[in-house]
Order: C-alpha cells, then sequence, then structure tokens
C-alpha cells in the first residue's frame, strides 16, 4: 500500500465532510421538530428553486448587492483619500481624529431611521448608510497603514532624489496598499451587516426585506433561503476581491512576507 | 586640504529634549575629519557609539546640535542623489523588482528614457546581478538584496557613496565576496566612500584610512592610514603590514574596554 497523506490533509475531502456532517445534523434536527420551527435541507431547497422560478429571489439580491456594492465603493473612494492625508499630514489628523474616533463607535444601525427621515425611502438612504459603515474602517486602516511606513524606505527615497510629493506616490501609498486593501474587505463584511438592518425597517425589496416580510407569513423556509443567499453572496464577493487582488495587486502584498 | 571631498566639522550631536539639550544624551562630541576624493574612509567603533549618527548627519538624515558637514564645501542641510546610502538593512521596496528598484532614482529625475534603462543595465553587470533583474526583493539571498542596493545607488551615478554597516548581517562568506566587490566596484567607478562598520578586518581590508571611534559620547581617537597595495586580493590579511594595523586597533578597543568595565558603559542608542 502506498503511504499517502493522511486523509485529514486533503483539503476537498475535509471540506465535502464538513459540508456532510452538517447537512447531516440539519435533518436530524428537522426531523424532530416541524417545518415552521425548523424547516428541512429539502424543504429549502424547495423554496429556492420556487423563489429562482417566480424571478424573485434574483431582485432581492441583485437590489441588495447593489447597495452594499456602491456604498462600499464610494465609502472607499472616500475613505482612503481620508486615511492618506490623516496619515501624512499631522494637521489633518489632529482636525479630524476626533470625529473618527467618535463616530467609528456608533453603529450604523443606529442612524437607520435619521436616514430614512433625511434621505427618504429610496435608495439613497441605504447607500448612505453603507458609504458610513466603510468609511470608518477603511480610513482607520489607511490610517495604520501610512504609519507602518518602513522609514528606512522614505530614507532611501530621500536619497534617491524623491521629494515629498513622490515620496508620497511613491513610497507611503505602495506601501499602504495591503491595509487599505484588508480595511476594505472588513468594510465589505459590515456592509452585509448594515444592509439586512435597513432592509428590515425600510425597503421594498432586498434580502433583509424578504427574510423579514417572510417572518409575518409563516415561511421559515424563506427566512432560510434569505439567509442562504447571504452567506453565498458575501462569500461570492469576497472571493471576487480576493482574486481582484492576487491579479492586479499582488507585488504589493509582498510587503508582509518581508518582516 | 584642497582635494577634501567631505569635511566634517566640529560636529556635537546631543539626543534628547529639544527645549533641554542639556539633558539629553551625548552622542558626539567635537568630531573633526576629512574624507579625500575617491578614497574609501572607514569608519570604526564599536555598537553606539554614534557611526551611524556621524552617517545620518553626512546623508542629511539628521542635523546636528553644533557644528556642520560640508560636500564639495558646501554645507549638508538634507538629503540628495549626490550622497548615495547604502543601508544595513537593503531598504529596496518590496513591491517593485530588482530592475525597477534600480530605475527609482532616474524616475524621480524624471528620467524616463531608453539611456536610464541602458545604463540600469550596466550596473545590473558591474554588481553581479544579471538573470535576477526581474525578481522581486524577497525571492533574493541577502548578498543579492545588497547588491540591488548598490546599483540602484549606483546608477545615480553619485560620487559619494555612505554606506552604513552594509554587510554587518550577511554570513561571512558573502560578507567576502561583497568587500571583494565593492572593491571591484570601486575601482571601477572611483567614487568616494565613507564606510562604517565595526568588524577590524573588514575596515582594514577596505579601508585608505581608518577613523577608530569610542564611544559615549562618541569621538575619533585615532587616524590610521592604511598603506597597503591596491588593488587588494584577500590574502592581504596574512601580510605582516595587515597584521601590524591590527595590533594598533586591537590595543585601542582593549583600552576602551578596560574604561567600560571601569565604568563608562557603552550604551545604544534608539
Amino acid at each position: 500500500m502506498m503511504r499517502g497523506k493522511p486523509l485529514y490533509e486533503n483539503p476537498y475531502l475535509v471540506y465535502v465532510f464538513s459540508l456532510g456532517v452538517f447537512f447531516l445534523g440539519w435533518f436530524i434536527l428537522a426531523s424532530r421538530t416541524t417545518p415552521l420551527f425548523f424547516p428541512s435541507p429539502l424543504l429549502v431547497l424547495r423554496a429556492f428553486i420556487e423563489m429562482i422560478r417566480d424571478g424573485s429571489l434574483w431582485g432581492h439580491i441583485w437590489i441588495s448587492f447593489f447597495r452594499i456594492f456602491a456604498g462600499w465603493a464610494i465609502g472607499s473612494g472616500l475613505g482612503i483619500p481620508l486615511g492618506l492625508l490623516m496619515g501624512d499630514i499631522r494637521f489633518f489628523k489632529n482636525l479630524l481624529n476626533p470625529y473618527i474616533q467618535f463616530f467609528r463607535f456608533i453603529p450604523p444601525i443606529s442612524f437607520v431611521t435619521l436616514s430614512l427621515i433625511w434621505f427618504g425611502m429610496g435608495e439613497t438612504s441605504k447607500v448612505v448608510l453603507i458609504i458610513y459603515t466603510t468609511i470608518f474602517i477603511v480610513t482607520v486602516n489607511t490610517i495604520a497603514g501610512v504609519m507602518s511606513v518602513n522609514p528606512i524606505h522614505e530614507q532611501a527615497a530621500r536619497c534617491l532624489g524623491a521629494n515629498r510629493f513622490k515620496i508620497f506616490t511613491k513610497v507611503i501609498f505602495p506601501s499602504t496598499i495591503p491595509f487599505l486593501l484588508t480595511g476594505m474587505r472588513l468594510a465589505m463584511g459590515n456592509s452585509f451587516m448594515t444592509i439586512v438592518s435597513a432592509e428590515m425597517i425600510a425597503a421594498e425589496k432586498g434580502l433583509g426585506f424578504l427574510i423579514f416580510t417572510s417572518r409575518l407569513f409563516m415561511q421559515t423556509e424563506r427566512i432560510f433561503v434569505g439567509i442562504v443567499s447571504l452567506g453565498m453572496l458575501g462569500f461570492v464577493v469576497d472571493s471576487v476581491f480576493r482574486f481582484g487582488i492576487q491579479k492586479l495587486a499582488r507585488q504589493y502584498l509582498f510587503f508582509f512576507k518581508e518582516k | 586640504m584642497a582635494d577634501a571631498k567631505i569635511q566634517v566639522k566640529g560636529l556635537w550631536k546631543t539626543f534628547g529634549l529639544p527645549e533641554k539639550p542639556s539633558a539629553g544624551t551625548e552622542v558626539l562630541k567635537e568630531i573633526h575629519f576629512e574624507i579625500r576624493d575617491g578614497e574609501i574612509l572607514c569608519l570604526l567603533g564599536p555598537s553606539g557609539c554614534g557611526k551611524t549618527t556621524v552617517l545620518n548627519i553626512i546623508a542629511g538624515f539628521q542635523k546636528p546640535t553644533r557644528g556642520e558637514v560640508l560636500v564639495n564645501g558646501k554645507v549638508v542641510d538634507k538629503p540628495g542623489p549626490d550622497r548615495g546610502v547604502i543601508f544595513q538593512e537593503h531598504g529596496l521596496f518590496p513591491w517593485r523588482t530588482a530592475l525597477q528598484n534600480i530605475l527609482f532614482g532616474p524616475e524621480m529625475m524624471g528620467k524616463k528614457d531608453q539611456e536610464s534603462l541602458t545604463l540600469a543595465d550596466q550596473y545590473i553587470d558591474l554588481i553581479g546581478l544579471r538573470g535576477f533583474q526581474n525578481h522581486y526583493p524577497h525571492e533574493l539571498s541577502g548578498g543579492m538584496q545588497q547588491r540591488v542596493s548598490i546599483a540602484r545607488v549606483l546608477v545615480n551615478r553619485p560620487d559619494i557613496l555612505l554606506m552604513d554597516e552594509p554587510f554587518g548581517k550577511l554570513d561571512a562568506q558573502t560578507r567576502a565576496t561583497m568587500q571583494v566587490l565593492l572593491l571591484d566596484v570601486w575601482e571601477k567607478v572611483r567614487p568616494t566612500i565613507l564606510f562604517i562598520t565595526h568588524d577590524i578586518d573588514e575596515a582594514i581590508f577596505l579601508g585608505d584610512r581608518i577613523l577608530v571611534m569610542s564611544c559615549r559620547p562618541g569621538t575619533v581617537v585615532k587616524e590610521i592610514e592604511v598603506g597597503l597595495n591596491r588593488p587588494r586580493d584577500y590574502d592581504v590579511i596574512t601580510a605582516p603590514e595587515y597584521l601590524e594595523i591590527k595590533r594598533t586597533i586591537l590595543n585601542l578597543f582593549k583600552g576602551m574596554a578596560q574604561n567600560q568595565l571601569a565604568g563608562q558603559e557603552c550604551r545604544t542608542l534608539p
């Protein structure tokens, strides 16, 4: 017999095992309760197919994704320059840091109602909430990135003829990239939390809305559909983001390997 | 002296509270010396004696508390591409390949042309990096990384190289190779070199002159002319003149060590 690696070191086998145990547990749990309390995987799957057939699921997923993506992109677009500015220029840090440190601790959910009053029932109010969610995480991470620029790199650049502006664009910004990407990934995760709460309170569509209204009709299996869709959407979005980083910004991540 | 490339005049440096310099730690005390055009001057001393501070002041990274440094007759007030610095930690940009690192200097001068590419190519050959120019720094060995950082500085055609224990972190064999390589480059390009080290053999092997520093506060205690013929090869380390110089320096160090034991401890400064 060949002496290969032990089975538990094969990642695919472990995935299959993990999923198998999960669904088995789900089946057993569902068989001992009513579908209203805990629907079986098959029931959830049927609701899933049903909702894909009538087209409603795509609508919910798409609108949630749109709100998250728009708010996250705008929030990152604001947070990155803000973080670079605050990290590099002491004046801006002193000017803005109190606000960052104050609002950082106020969860976006607490602004849901205010956002509705200020920006109406439309898309703007939800996108604004996601911008709020994203901006602090990205800013704080970017500042941390600027703070941890290797001083030797700055010195080297100065004696190679770089002026202040070039040091900023050619040394500080590239050093910050791994940090701001990390901030963006974290912000994406938090945006999912925010969007569900916002859609539960005020929306006519979206995964949060689906989960909340299914409650009214006692459609527990549809709640499960909403939850599973959220998880899958998050997984796909994060995978695409990571793939993009590997393709476009790979050399900047070597930064970590050096240390 | 007419052909002095660098003049270090009465350098004092105190670290500590800027508003109350008397309360700080005195690092350098009354440092005077000159570096002649085209020579290799080694600054030799124990760790914490302030030799890096001297280099940082000449490079323009730090300001002296008193005194001044003149390069080509002009007072140094900021770093510049005329003085290439090579650090102990290579300081290469990890997101750039070896070639892109070497091209950083020309890029900063606004030169992104074929000419600088050709020049970079020449230095890649000179420094023995052919075949590695598209590697990222983390894919290179310590010796290779230091080669890249030397080429990155040389491509700016500085007339001065300031080297801060550049081979200090390399293993003994790689270090010997790099020393021979440095002398070879020096023969071809003829820059003025200030080389900082705590390794006596390295100082004698490379230097035209050696300045021995004592510590806390750092000051130059002896100047030694190394009369060994150039070009030097590694056999020189068994020559009687070489051993004579080594003996002189060892005796100096022994004296300093006894002073230290007598209570003047050498502190490593931040």
